[in-house]
């Protein structure tokens, strides 16, 4: 695993493996997407409570998993490019918070859309919606922050440490709707005792999981690809403007002497 | 039930017109600095 880490820690070696790796990632996304929206919207039975509102539930349901992952992913990337300055941690954790803000942003609109016919409100102030609304915002914190630095190695280092900071949410993301009364109804799948759904409903739930999944990696390698570029355009642009600075000084020396 | 197809058919179009943006956003992106390193 550590050679793995140490390989993928020179940017032009890791931007070839992205580059040969994300077609594939991509074909996985369409054909699991494809099948999980074949079971979700044709092939899968009504709720016996919610009736057709349950198909809602195979996008709220992978996003929110998503939303929670990816942060989790944020969480270790962070920790490695504080303690062990790993050059690739803070890319990836820059590439990652736009997807998992959308992430959370589906399940947030999602969630609101199921909850006017099921509970009658779009939204409540309960344990779990705002925990995952704070969640949000610090998604959206985190892309503030490393944009809002001149210094790209500050801008990383302060977005980790906010990122460090805001992983205490993630516990109560997933136990409020133990510790505390919500509207929000408790985990149907990952709980002790295994999951209390119909196969025929955790099928459609598990592929639009696993294309949600492949959509992160995919563009994530993308976007990675993207700021490893940006990065070399900038360096070579300061590099001309420097040799240009050279060359106006020696012309202007000559000219002098 | 038709109001339910409405509440189903919002909830994803929102869901895939989001990721669609996305992913057409980085996508792009990725192609424009790409030509860039390319050319430059």
């Amino acid at each position: 695993m550590s050679l793995f880490f140490n390989f993928l820690a020179n940017p032009s070696r890791y931007r070839k493996f992205a580059e040969n790796v994300y077609p594939y990632t991509l074909l996985i996304m369409f054909i699991m997407l494809i099948v999980g929206l074949w079971y979700g919207l044709y092939n899968s039975p009504p709720d016996y409570q919610q009736g057709e509102m349950v198909r809602i539930m195979y996008v709220h349901v992978p996003a929110a998993w998503m939303s929670l992952m990816i942060y989790f992913c944020m969480t270790i990337l962070s920790l490695f490019s504080l303690i062990l300055k790993h050059p690739l941690a803070d890319l990836l954790t820059k590439c990652s918070a736009p997807i998992g803000a959308s992430f959370t942003m589906i399940a947030l609109v999602t969630g609101s859309i199921w909850g006017k016919p099921t509970w009658g409100t779009w939204w409540v102030w309960d344990a779990r919606l705002t925990s995952v609304f704070i969640l949000f915002l610090i998604y959206l914190g985190h892309i503030a922050l490393v944009n809002v630095f001149e210094d790209e190695v500050k801008g990383a280092k302060a977005a980790a440490i906010l990122t460090l900071l805001g992983a205490f949410n993630l516990p109560i993301i997933k136990f409020s709707v133990d510790w505390w009364n919500t509207l929000h109804q408790p985990a149907s799948i990952m709980k002790i005792g295994g999951p209390s759904i119909h196969i025929d409903m955790m099928v459609p739930l598990i592929f639009m999981a696993l294309a949600f999944l492949f959509y992160y990696i995919s563009f994530l390698l993308i976007n990675s690809q993207a700021e490893i570029y940006k990065k070399r355009l900038k360096k070579t642009y300061i590099n001309n403007i420097e040799i240009h600075k050279n060359q106006i000084l020696n012309n202007s020396r000559k000219y002098n002497e | 039930m038709s109001s339910h197809l409405i509440y189903i058919f919002s909830a994803y179009l929102f869901s895939f017109l989001v990721l669609m943006i996305l992913g057409l956003k980085i996508y792009l992106t990725f192609c424009s600095y790409k030509n860039k390193n390319n050319n430059f």
